[in-house]
This record gives C-alpha cells, sequence and structure tokens, in this order.
C-alpha cells in the first residue's frame, strides 16, 4: 500500500538534521563563517566624539581551533565582532587577536568554547604556482554552498584592494558563479590558499591574497608580538636609459637599480645607503634593471616581495651597492614602521585622534585619515599645503615630529577676529617648535608667567595667533558649555 | 506662386541706403552724440598654442567696439585688440573698413587706444567726454555693435552695484568696476556706457548668464582716467603695488597686545615681500593706522571722497614713481613710512600674456617652457610639483632663487630622448651642478661645453643624462621632424622687463 504523499513528506521532515546535515553549507561550511562587525570610528572634523555605529560583514576562514583568518580591516574601529555559523545561524561573540591594516589581514577567535569546538579548521597550502587548480567557496544568502573551479594565471607584486602597500598576489582565471560576494577563500586540496579580494569579472581573474604572505602574518604572531611587514626604506627605478647607464658607469648587462630615495631613519639608511647608489644584489640574489629578482619559486619577482614576505622584522638584509667607483656591503637591519613615527601616520584606527582645544582654538595631528574629510579624492581636493607636506614628510620633518594643524576655531567673545581661519600648519607655539599635540598642550601650561600664549603658523601670510593667558580658563569653559564638549583634549 | 530673387546689385543699393540714412535715437539728451562717435572694431587675430609653441598660432576673427576720444584716438578695451595682426574700423555710416593699430594697451586694466592713420576717418565724428562714477539706480546706456544684428545697438540699464571685482583679461588685476542690467554681449566690448551725453563706463565683461542673469560690467571713468594720465608721457607704466599681505586687526588680545586701543582702527601687515615697493619700508607686525592721511578701519577701509572704499584705492589711483605715506604703530611708537610705489614683477607670471612669442627651448626634443599662467591653461597639468610650484612659489619667496620655473612639459619622441617619457611635466633644479632659475639660465647652462648634460628635475628621483654628441646629431633630425624653425624663443623673464 503506498503510503500517502503528505505523510511520506512529513517523514522526510522528520528525518531533519540528519538527513540535511552535510548538504545545507557543505562540507566547507564548518570552516567558513560569516563575520559581522558593529564599528564606530572617530569623527575626525569633531574629534571629542564618534561617528555614528555602522554595519560591516564578511568571512573569515577557520585555520586553527583558535583562530579565524579575517580581512584586516573589516576590524578597523570594530566595537563589537560576531562570528555566525553559515548551517544554522548559531552566533558567538568574537575577540579580536591582531589586525594589519596594511596588509588587511586579521585573526579573530570565538568567545565560547561551545561554539570553537563545533569549528573545523583548514590548512594551509604553501605554495601555490603557476597552472594550479584551485576552488573558490562562496554560500548563497540561504547558506547553499557554490563552487567554482579556476586556475592560478600568475604570481605578482601589486597592492591588493584594501591593502596599502605592495604586496605578493595571486591572479586566478575563474568563473565565479555568485560573481563578486565580498570576500572569498580559495582551497586547493582542502588547505586554504588564498583570500580573494577583488574580482575582474569581464577579465574573469580573481586576485587573492596567497598564502605565503598569510602565512607571514601567523607566523609573526608566534612569537607573542606582531611586528608587520618589514621595509627597507628605500624607493628605487630602472635604469633603462643607456646614456644614464653610462653616465653612472654601467656596462649593457651590468645589474642594478637607481635608489632614488632613502627614509630618514629607516632600516636603509641606518645601513648607511645613499640617493644615488646603484643596488646590485640583496642577500644572495641579483637585482636586475628592472629591480627584480629571481625567486626560487616564482621567478623574477619585485624586490619589495623579498624584502617584504621572506623576510621578517629583525632579520639582517645584506644590500650591496655601487657607488661611483666603489662596491659597498651594507647591512640593513629590517624594521616596520610603526605609524605614530610617520610625521603624517598613514591611518589612524582603533584610537580617538589627538586634539587640543585652546580657548576655543582647535588644534590636531595631521593624519591621512584626517586628510581623509575631503573624500577619496582628497589628494585632490584637500589644501594643498597639507598635502603637500604628506608627500614631502621626509623632507619636511625627522621621523617622529608629527604635524600639528589648528584645524578649526570654536567662536567666543575672546578669539573673535580669528574664526575664519582653519587648517593651518602650526611652526611654534610660544616660540617654541611644536611636534605633537602633546607639546603644545605642555608648552602652553608650562608658560611661565605670560600675558599672552602666541602662535606662528608655517604660512607667514598669516598673523601670529594671541591667546590671552588670564582669560584662557574663562574661554575654555565657555567652549566646553556653549559647545557641549566633553573633554577638551585628547593627548595620546 | 513665384518666389522673387533680388539681383546682388539691388542688394548693395539698398544696403547703401539703410546705413546711409542718418542714425535717430528718442532720448538724445541721454546718448548725446554717442551714436555718431561709436565705430565697429573688426579684428584679426592670431592666438599661440603653448603646447607648440614653435609654431604662429590659429588665425581668428571678432568684433568689437570702440569710441572715439580727443586727439582723434578711438578707445576701446584691450582684450579685443590683443594678438591682433590686424585691425579694422567701421564708421556707423560708411561700409568702409579702414586700418588702425594699437598706440597704447594696458592689460592689467583691459583698456587700449587706438591710431588711426588715415586723419579724414575723423571727420563728422564728435569725441566723446567723460563723466563721473555714477549714482546706484541710475540710468546709464550702452552703445556698440553686440551680436544679434549688425547695425549699432543701444540698451539701457540702471547701475547696480559698485565694486572692485576681477578683471578677466589679465586673470589676476582686479579693480573698480561697475555693474550693471543693461544689456552687455560679446561684440559690446570696448563701447561707451553713457549718461547725459557723457561716458562713465567702457563696457567690458558680463556673469555667464548660467551664474547670474542681467549682470554687465563696466570700467569706470577714475580707471580710465588713471589709464589716460598714465599714458601722457608716451608709455604705460603700469599699476604698482604695495606687495604685502594684511590681516584684519579686530581681535581684542590681539590689539591689546599691540597696545591698540579698542576702537575700529588699524590694519595688520603680515607679509612684506622682497624686491616689492614695500620691501625695507614697513615690516610685518606694523599696524597700519592711516593712509595718505585717511585713518584706516580694522577691516581695511577708509573714507575717500565722502565713499567707504577698501585702503588699496588710494594706491591704485597713483603712478609708478609716485609716493604713498602710512601711518603705522611699530612696537610701542608711531612712526611715518614713504613707501615710493613701483609694480611686482613676482605676481605677474600670473597674469596672461598677450602681443608676445611663447618663451620655450627646445632641446633633443625635450621642451622646456616657463611655468606661468597661459601654460597652466594650455595644459592643464596635474602633477603635484607643478601645481605646488604655481601655488607657493610667490608665497614662500622661492622667485627670489628662481625667478621662473622652467618646466620641462613635453618630449618629441626620437632616439636621443626615448627613456625619457617619465620626465614630462617635472620641473628643472639643476644642469651640470648650476641652478636653473629661469629659460635663460637653462639656456647658459646647455651653452656651456661639456660631454654630458646632467639634469636634476623635481618629481622624478633619476637624472636625466643627455650626452653632448648624441644631442648635436639629433637637433637637425628633430627639427626637420617636427617642423620646428626656431628652437627656443628665450624672450625676457618677469625679472627681466
Amino acid at each position: 500500500m503506498r503510503l500517502p504523499r503528505t505523510l511520506a513528506i512529513a517523514a522526510l521532515l522528520a528525518a531533519g538534521p540528519t538527513l540535511f546535515a552535510g548538504t545545507v553549507g557543505g562540507k566547507y561550511e564548518p570552516s567558513i563563517l560569516r563575520v559581522r562587525v558593529t564599528r564606530q570610528g572617530h569623527d575626525f572634523i569633531r574629534p571629542w566624539q564618534k561617528v555614528p555605529p555602522k554595519q560591516a560583514s564578511g568571512k573569515g576562514v577557520v585555520i586553527g581551533p583558535d583562530r579565524i583568518l579575517v580581512p584586516g580591516n573589516l576590524l578597523a574601529n570594530a566595537t563589537l565582532v560576531e562570528v555566525e555559523r553559515i548551517g544554522d545561524g548559531t552566533r558567538c561573540e568574537a575577540v579580536v587577536e591582531c589586525a594589519d591594516y596594511v596588509a588587511n589581514l586579521g585573526l579573530i577567535r570565538a568567545k565560547e568554547d561551545a561554539f570553537a569546538k563545533q569549528l573545523k579548521p583548514v590548512g594551509i597550502r604553501t605554495k601555490g604556482k603557476r597552472g594550479d587548480r584551485v576552488t573558490a567557496v562562496q554560500f548563497e544568502p540561504n547558506g547553499t554552498p557554490s563552487i567554482s573551479e579556476g586556475r592560478i594565471k600568475t604570481a605578482e607584486v601589486t597592492t591588493p584592494a584594501g591593502a596599502s602597500g605592495r604586496f605578493l598576489v595571486y591572479r586566478v582565471s575563474i568563473d565565479l558563479k555568485l560573481g563578486h560576494t565580498g570576500i572569498v577563500p580559495f582551497f586547493r586540496r582542502g588547505k586554504l590558499i588564498g583570500l580573494m579580494v577583488s574580482y575582474d569579472k569581464s577579465g574573469r581573474t580573481a586576485t587573492l591574497i596567497p598564502s605565503p604572505v598569510i602565512e607571514h602574518f601567523l607566523a609573526d604572531l608566534e612569537d607573542g608580538k606582531y611586528d608587520g611587514f618589514p621595509e627597507a626604506g628605500f624607493g628605487s627605478a630602472a635604469i633603462r636609459d643607456p646614456q644614464l647607464r653610462r653616465y653612472l658607469g654601467m656596462a649593457n648587462g651590468d645589474p642594478g637599480v637607481y635608489i632614488s630615495q632613502v627614509i630618514p631613519g629607516s632600516a636603509a639608511a641606518k645601513a648607511g645607503m645613499a640617493k644615488g647608489d646603484v643596488l646590485v644584489k640583496l642577500d644572495s640574489y641579483t637585482v636586475n634593471r628592472h629591480g627584480q629578482y629571481d625567486d626560487p619559486e616564482y621567478g623574477p619577482m619585485a624586490i619589495s616581495h623579498l624584502i617584504k614576505t621572506r623576510r621578517q622584522v629583525g632579520a639582517p638584509l645584506q644590500c650591496t651597492v655601487r657607488r661611483g667607483e666603489e662596491t659597498l656591503e651594507l647591512t640593513a637591519t629590517l624594521k616596520h614602521l610603526a605609524t605614530d613615527e610617520y610625521p603624517v601616520p598613514p591611518y589612524v584606527i582603533g584610537r580617538p585622534p589627538r586634539f587640543v582645544i585652546v580657548g576655543g582654538f582647535v588644534f590636531q595631528e595631521l593624519s591621512r585619515q584626517l586628510l581623509g574629510i575631503w573624500g577619496k579624492d582628497w589628494r585632490t581636493k584637500a589644501p594643498r599645503h597639507l598635502t603637500r607636506i604628506d608627500r614631502e614628510q621626509w623632507e619636511r620633518r625627522q621621523p617622529g615630529e608629527r604635524v600639528v594643524i589648528l584645524s578649526r576655531v570654536l567662536p567666543t567673545p575672546e578669539n573673535i577676529g580669528f574664526e575664519n581661519l582653519s587648517f593651518r600648519i602650526v611652526k611654534t607655539v610660544n616660540g617654541k617648535a611644536v611636534n605633537s599635540v602633546r607639546e603644545l598642550a605642555e608648552v602652553v601650561e608650562k608658560a611661565g608667567p605670560t600675558q599672552y600664549h602666541t602662535v606662528l603658523f608655517e604660512n607667514s601670510s598669516l598673523p601670529e595667533l594671541t591667546i590671552k593667558a588670564a582669560t584662557l580658563e574663562l574661554a575654555n569653559r565657555f567652549v566646553s558649555e556653549r559647545y557641549r564638549i566633553p573633554h577638551l583634549s585628547q593627548l595620546d | 506662386m513665384c518666389t522673387h530673387l533680388l539681383p546682388r546689385g539691388a542688394i548693395t543699393a539698398l544696403t547703401v541706403l539703410l546705413l546711409g540714412s542718418p542714425l535717430r535715437a528718442a532720448d538724445s539728451k541721454a546718448l548725446g552724440h554717442a551714436l555718431r562717435s561709436v565705430v565697429r572694431i573688426q579684428a584679426t587675430t592670431m592666438e599661440p598654442d603653448l603646447r607648440a609653441p614653435w609654431n604662429v598660432g590659429r588665425v581668428q576673427r571678432s568684433t568689437g567696439s570702440g569710441f572715439v576720444i580727443d586727439g582723434n584716438l578711438i578707445m576701446t578695451n584691450a582684450h579685443v585688440v590683443s594678438n591682433a595682426r590686424f585691425l579694422g574700423l567701421q564708421r556707423p555710416d560708411s561700409p568702409r573698413i579702414t586700418p588702425a593699430t594699437v598706440k597704447y594697451i594696458a592689460h592689467d586694466c583691459d583698456l587700449a587706444v587706438l591710431q588711426v592713420e588715415d586723419k579724414d576717418f575723423f571727420k563728422g565724428l564728435e569725441p566723446l567726454a567723460f563723466g563721473t562714477v555714477p549714482q546706484l539706480h541710475s540710468t546709464v546706456a550702452t552703445v556698440g555693435f553686440p551680436v544679434g544684428g549688425q547695425r549699432m545697438s543701444v540698451t539701457r540699464g540702471v547701475v547696480s552695484r559698485i565694486e572692485f571685482r576681477p578683471y578677466t583679461h589679465s586673470g589676476l588685476d582686479a579693480h573698480l568696476t561697475i555693474q550693471t542690467d543693461a544689456a552687455i554681449n560679446p561684440g559690446n566690448s570696448g563701447g561707451p556706457v553713457v549718461q547725459n551725453g557723457k561716458v562713465v563706463g567702457v563696457a567690458f565683461q558680463t556673469l555667464r548668464a548660467s551664474t547670474a542673469q542681467n549682470a554687465a560690467y563696466m570700467i569706470p571713468t577714475p580707471v580710465i582716467q588713471r589709464f589716460l594720465a598714465d599714458i601722457k608721457d608716451g608709455r604705460y607704466d603700469g599699476y604698482p603695488e604695495l606687495a604685502i599681505g594684511t590681516f584684519r586687526l579686530t581681535n581684542k588680545s590681539a590689539r591689546e597686545r599691540l597696545g591698540l586701543p579698542m576702537d575700529n582702527y588699524g590694519m595688520l601687515v603680515t607679509d612684506v615681500f622682497p624686491q616689492g615697493s614695500s620691501d625695507g619700508l614697513l615690516k610685518r607686525d606694523d599696524v597700519l593706522l592711516k593712509i595718505d592721511g585717511h585713518p584706516i578701519l580694522s577691516d581695511g577701509q577708509i573714507k575717500l571722497e565722502g565713499e567707504m572704499v577698501q585702503m588699496i584705492e588710494v594706491v591704485e589711483r597713483k603712478f609708478v614713481g609716485n609716493t604713498v605715506t602710512f601711518t603705522v604703530r611699530r612696537g610701542d611708537q608711531d612712526v611715518t613710512v614713504k613707501v615710493p610705489l613701483k609694480g611686482a614683477w613676482f605676481y605677474r607670471s600670473r597674469a596672461r600674456q598677450y602681443d608676445t612669442l611663447p618663451r620655450y627651448l627646445v632641446y633633443a626634443g625635450l621642451v622646456f617652457q616657463p611655468l606661468s599662467l597661459d601654460f597652466m591653461r594650455a595644459y592643464q597639468p596635474k602633477q603635484p610639483p607643478i601645481l605646488d610650484a604655481y601655488e607657493f612659489h610667490t608665497n614662500e619667496r622661492g622667485y627670489l632663487e628662481r625667478p621662473e620655473i622652467v618646466v620641462l612639459s613635453n618630449r618629441l619622441a626620437d632616439p636621443v630622448n626615448t627613456h625619457m617619457d617619465r620626465f614630462k611635466m617635472t620641473i628643472v633644479e639643476e644642469v651640470n651642478g648650476r641652478k636653473v632659475g629661469s629659460l635663460r639660465e637653462l639656456d647658459n647652462a646647455l651653452a656651456q661645453p661639456a660631454e654630458r648634460y646632467v639634469f636634476t628635475l623635481k618629481g622624478e628621483g633619476v637624472p636625466l643624462v643627455l650626452e653632448a654628441d648624441k644631442v648635436a646629431a639629433a637637433q637637425a633630425r628633430i627639427a626637420k621632424q617636427y617642423g620646428i624653425e626656431k628652437d627656443k624663443n628665450i624672450g625676457t623673464a618677469p625679472n627681466e622687463e
């Protein structure tokens, strides 16, 4: 006797999870999580407050019992991070272990053991090469996995999406069934080979942060202190013009690139490298005229790959340079410049902007984050004197010296007459050069019996600011109350 | 139905008949004899192209207006006759085109005076007299030859505003203007604006219709009279400049610190430009209290002839060689400072150039040109070092070391310069260790005999190297290939004028 249809379906549904387990999400499901982030950045126009919170989401890959790999930028200014199972939607709060905003890599871990135990870590494939077949794992909104197959086309050095620096990437030729769905993990033989950060649909090419870079990131963490990707601190340029080559005393086939810039205080500077040197060798590798070395895995590669991804901070780098008639052997100890060591920090994430308000005059430290006030076209839209000091920061400042600006004036009865000044670079306060907001605050506080504090700007066409010391406290109180500002300074 | 085609002869006769009849207008008191004194100016000009500075430039034609003034001369705008190769005048009552030439031209206030060889041209034409600055809301009439027809046109409007505004012809200067809602259109330029039979302005520019309607401008008589006085000695010397930066001294604490009373007077000097009129005479932190006896308000205004104007108006009315006297608070004393006036050459690179050939140097197919407003307009460069130099060179006193910024603007491809594309739009700093601060200095550096020329360029970290023998071989080849007859026009730098 045939079962009535409804009964048959009911029986099927009753079989429930057991029957469908392994199908919702597929075999990768326990290794890939949705990551939901609530982030709240700081307001660089009103540095005493935060901007409204926003939601962001992405994917993470489970690479260890306590480690979930995510894109670093996802964690910027995060106040709450949650991970979620794609299969059944269970959520769990996560803790941020590390975020690298330059390489765009981050590590988080699930807070609850019960949740973490259900996850299945994947290994990381160390070597990918041209021609290798790889698998992209995506998920439809309902959790159904979508698998696409492709091949690694090339390995090259470029700036991947979300990163701010040149890194090794894999270019994969692939037709993603679901198109660009954000970060997509790629696997080869069950192991992670890269995280896709951008996809060119018409060119059918995916760009991945590859496993060597991910492994460098993880290896760096091993000693408990994350140092970052090393830099040598020199800029180089190819020497192709035969007239230039002859001038530098180089024969036709000679190797080497021209050192066009050496950043003060950098590893290269400390090793004694100078602008005008011709760099011919790095460690045992010859540097060809295009700025490449012969990488044992990838063949001719930009030298930045050798420095960044094949070495860790603290490692020595042998640099052979030709200077005039001489050949010099220099040893650079690789380092990673902390953002605070830049005169104009490349980003300010995870901490409030530094500022101090003196009698309604708002002083801040210049950073690219602040320049971001002018939108993504800030390089052309922001005031020229600010973009110039960003571009020429190493010529105009020493390492450790930051740029203090008067960003705006909150009018008070005492400062009226100066209220139209904005975004001006400060040269001295009370006759002293100031290289940080803290220094400025200290100069004002420690001024002996003085009638007036004075601020001079770099622009010689601007007047000197005059701030009457006797009424400063009154003015500060006016600002706090009238403008409802919770705190008048953030010095660190 | 049949269509009639008028024979050509008939048309000519008809036209002559119309032109021959006297022009009449209502309200002759307002216009006076303006209708008999305004002429049409036909200009054939050659505009150089800075992107190919060795070329002669393209020929264009334009129309403007002018009017007869005392001395058998025609007054018009500088922009009507700039870069002209041929000027033709036409009286309102005659079809004949009579050649004219520029006698005096002032690019910094957009005025020019033309002379005519044929003295019979002026028979029956009356010179117009000049009036004073008209009152707000009084009626004025514009006479000229604007678009929209062939015959003389008269439009009427009121005086809407009297204000200091930029004169777009030079792109740099600003002087007094009078705004009117009388319709002024292309072709009206150079024509008179009359009130009670006298000229109260020369029509010269308008706001774009997309920005505002019924807003047209005339050059008022103070500016015109100053121009006429300047040319009396046979040479136009131009406007002098104080060459200082100032700031409104309204802040309480700042005034207190400078020992100034809490009244509304006194303007702060923040900047004194070297090689300018005030160099060595005024100082930063001086407080200007009076100019030629007129007390200066903290926002820079003075009372002049019953009107509140900016203090700069005093300088506006003076000539190169005149003196302006300041009463200055310096420290705790009041001092008198006499400033002899002259121009500021270091501002002029930001003014458009006319009636000159572009300055350039071509070497090994590399084109070198001085940075200027015309350069920026022609190339619209985006490279930050160029934009920085243009913005900061004068204010940061770069001109003391380098009167001019020399830009490697283009590369005319040739085997000698194959790898040099990277150097396009960079600034020449040095050649063979010698500083390059002008086109002439570059020319001199390249004239020094040497095996090779090593250029240091701002905007590119690698030096540019040219071997002398390679260049010698390439010069003739490049000149032929690119049709360059003259490989350089060094001309005169702004500081050499």
